[in-house]
């Protein structure tokens, strides 16, 4: 049986979770970029501008992944007033890995585990002042992360 | 059922940054996959998880299925001693979880 408090504490919860949802992200979670089969569609959808390569986005990926079903991601983004960042996986089903947004006293940096379909590059876009700056590095996959068996 | 249980980590760095570390445990499927049966596995991934810092929400993240199952996350915060870190999570079943620590 539940008690009342652990009931209570769990509907505090899952309305915190929605108050959060509203209050800051600002801009909801855009569901066709998620949904797009390739990068050009993903991009299109999410409606940034073209890209600069820039050498002031560090991603950080082995070379070589045994297991595709879960690379690690480092990224550390050097431009100054990054507001957002975004990750994806050239060759995968669903491109779109991460959509991250950074609040002001965090600093541009994140880590994430992800799954790579094949051996392709990793692509990660920062957006700040209204500019768009990427950067890419290759991952190679033994074994594709996104069918089982 | 979500198992909502996941582990959650704010540790100060030496540079004076504080290192959140969130383990949430997810399969994160992304519609692919089938059963050993044949029958299609449907999604059930993550699409947002928030980090927040004594309530106020300072970083999200938003993804498809394209997160590993389990995944490890981290962000580098500025925080206090004594504050309250929280990440939270929702997933495309509308199911959450969340998890809190204190800055030390």
């Amino acid at each position: 049986m539940l008690s009342r408090r652990q009931l209570l504490g769990a509907a505090v919860a899952a309305l915190l979770v929605r108050a959060t949802r509203s209050a800051w992200a600002d801009e909801g979670r855009n569901v066709n970029a998620f949904n797009a089969r390739s990068v050009e569609s993903a991009l299109g959808a999410l409606e940034v501008g073209t890209p600069a390569e820039s050498n002031l986005i560090e991603i950080d990926a082995p070379d070589v992944a045994e297991n595709g079903a879960n690379v690690p991601v480092e990224v550390t983004v050097k431009v100054p007033g990054v507001e957002r960042v975004l990750v994806l996986g050239e060759r995968n089903v669903f491109p779109l890995l991460a959509d991250l947004r950074f609040g002001p006293g965090v600093v541009p940096w994140f880590e994430v585990k992800v799954k790579l379909a094949e051996t392709s590059h990793v692509r990660v876009l920062a957006l700040a002042n209204g500019q768009v700056y990427a950067a890419s590095r290759q991952v190679r996959v033994i074994v594709g992360g996104c069918l089982p068996g | 059922m979500a198992n909502n249980s996941f582990r959650l980590q704010a540790k100060r760095q030496a540079d004076g940054v504080v290192l959140v570390k969130a383990l949430i445990r997810h399969p994160n499927d992304n519609g692919l996959g089938r059963t050993a049966e044949g029958q299609p596995i449907p999604p059930h991934h993550l699409t947002q998880v928030v980090v927040s810092v004594n309530d106020q929400p300072v970083a999200t993240l938003h993804s498809g299925s394209g997160l590993a199952a389990n995944p490890l996350l981290g962000w580098k915060i500025n925080a206090r001693d004594g504050d309250r870190i929280a990440v939270s999570w929702l997933d495309n079943l509308d199911e959450t979880g969340r998890a809190e620590t204190i800055v030390a």
